[in-house]
């Protein structure tokens, strides 16, 4: 099942990801609620997100 | 699935009522008592009954409510639509009080920051209708599971 997962730190300082989803609508739900609860300041692509491009490229080819 | 995200908290005027409603979360006993004012704010007052040099707030929780030799705690909205708190060294643990009192300080404001996201999330889950579950990590972060409300929905795989 989709979820997001959002954890507040102590201080307020907040990371977001997204579990159980396919597909880039993710990025697009994700980034909407990250600029509703502030600046984002650093964004990494998850290891799925490599394993899904190793999989295009095999794709491909 | 494939992006992770860091945020930066800030307090911002377009919020306010999440700030109001994370400061009676945080501290129970001023539940009713946040005083919320539009554009220009109120005045700011001492343990002298005077004001703060002019100084003026959108959020207020006066002084009685805050402790006996406390001015009033207030946070103003700035023209870069943030919201900087205005709290005495006395309360801050600042200044003459350095290390004396401290009950308002770097921690409280820290900790008011993670209520203050977290009423955030809550306004963006009920806007969304979305669940939204909180349990608390040991190292006292909180970990907010959303998801969407109807199991029939989710399953469907419709939008969010």
């Amino acid at each position: 099942m989709e979820e997001i997962i959002v954890v507040i730190e102590k201080d307020g300082t907040t990371t977001i990801e997204g579990e159980g989803f396919s597909g880039p609508a993710c990025d697009k739900v994700l980034r909407e609620l990250a600029e509703s609860l502030g600046e984002i300041v650093e964004v990494r692509k998850k290891h799925e997100y490599f394993e899904a491009a190793k999989v295009a490229r095999r794709e491909v080819a | 699935m494939s992006e992770y995200m860091k945020i930066k908290t800030v307090f911002e005027a377009k919020y306010l009522t999440c700030l109001a409603k994370a400061l009676a979360t945080l501290e129970p006993q001023w539940a009713g008592k946040v005083e919320v004012y539009e554009g220009q704010g109120d005045l700011l007052k001492t343990y002298l009954a005077s004001d703060q040099r002019g100084l003026r707030a959108n959020l207020i929780v006066r002084r009685q409510y805050v402790g006996g030799a406390s001015n009033d705690i207030g946070f103003a909205a700035r023209p870069d639509g943030t919201v900087e708190a205005v709290i005495g060294d006395y309360d801050r643990g600042a200044g003459h009080y350095k290390d004396r009192h401290a009950k308002y300080g770097d921690a409280w404001l820290a900790s008011l920051t993670q209520h203050y996201q977290f009423a955030k999330l809550e306004a963006q889950a009920a806007e969304k209708g979305l669940d939204l579950v909180r349990t608390q990590n040991e190292d006292g972060s909180w970990r907010c599971k959303m998801t969407k409300k109807n199991r029939a929905a989710a399953l469907a795989g419709r939008a969010w």
